[in-house]
């Protein structure tokens, strides 16, 4: 279906309105609370029980790289609403500039998770130990929905240039932000929970 | 135009005014509310990583917690906007999220050798 399809009729969307594609939306990262919920578990229950390995681990993981990256993805998603703003605003070019920042902060991510991984791997966290296992599921798999959604941002960037969002239609730009923001929310979590705690 | 109708009509010239008001006091920012939320967000992280830092005690992780269920209802309610969104989005999260805490819940009660 294309995005001229997903006309958003007035351009401030009444309460009383559900619309369908959000709903669909909010359904798909229901799903996800509960994926992530179960990873999540599986890591809090083994840092319950090995409290002394995973301080341990901590230790060598640092702060600095990871306070780094959640400042990357919290900006991202002010970048992400502002660009939404943008094309409530009838501005393609704030659009693109904002969701292209939005795209770029991601990608920083991403390096930076990267760099991060090959650090602990040279510290001996790998998948295949008790603790690499249940610190890599979540946290990669955190990464890969980043990937996502830059992937997102890019044709959503694209399609801004094409002049397919307006005041009148940024359903398109308002539901790649439910995605994005709801990683960002997971991130804020896993932050608190792996690295913090 | 209904009280509901008006409301959300309110939430969303909000959403794109620069002027915004927190704790009473009208403020002025580019990017209005979303700036607001984001330098909440910003200092409160900060607080988290010094809190972190702290010796261990009973209090750590119920703030350190409670510092993350702040942020994430920050972005669910404004980025997400959920605050001025249809109250079927809220359920549809919170359900859910019920079930997956109870998992944790569940897994966490559970004795590391299992149940025998």
């Amino acid at each position: 279906m294309s995005e001229a399809t997903l006309e958003h009729g007035p351009a401030a969307p009444s309460a009383e309105t559900i619309d369908n594609y959000k709903l669909g939306m909010w359904l798909y990262l229901a799903s996800e609370v509960v994926i992530f919920g179960t990873l999540i578990a599986v890591y809090a229950v083994y840092r319950l029980n090995n409290a002394e390995s995973v301080q341990h681990v901590q230790e060598e993981l640092g702060l600095t790289l990871v306070s780094i990256n959640t400042f990357l993805l919290l900006a991202s998603s002010w970048a992400m609403v502002l660009g939404l703003r943008e094309a409530q605003k009838d501005n393609p070019q704030g659009i693109v500039r904002w969701i292209g920042l939005t795209a770029l902060l991601g990608t920083i991510f991403v390096v930076l998770q990267g760099v991060e991984y090959t650090e602990l791997g040279h510290a001996g966290i790998h998948l295949g130990n008790e603790y690499g296992m249940r610190f890599y599921a979540p946290t990669a798999f955190h990464g890969a929905h980043v990937i996502i959604g830059v992937l997102w941002a890019l044709y959503v960037m694209k399609q801004a240039r094409k002049g397919v969002y307006n005041a009148k239609n940024y359903l398109g730009i308002e539901i790649f932000g439910l995605y994005w923001h709801f990683v960002d929310v997971v991130w804020i979590f896993l932050f608190t929970l792996i690295y913090l705690i | 135009m209904t009280d509901q109708q008006q409301g959300a009509q309110d939430a969303h010239d909000a959403f794109l005014s620069d002027t915004t008001s927190i704790f009473g006091r009208e403020i002025t920012i580019q990017g209005g509310i979303y700036t607001v939320v984001f330098i909440l967000l910003a200092v409160a992280t900060v607080l988290e990583i010094i809190i972190g830092g702290l010796p261990e005690g009973v209090l750590l992780i119920p703030l350190l917690l409670a510092f993350a269920v702040i942020k994430a209802t920050l972005v669910v309610m404004y980025y997400m906007h959920l605050k001025t969104d249809s109250r079927l989005f809220t359920w549809v999260l919170i359900l859910p999220l019920l079930i997956a805490l109870a998992a944790m819940l569940y897994l966490l009660a559970a004795p590391p050798t299992g149940y025998t």
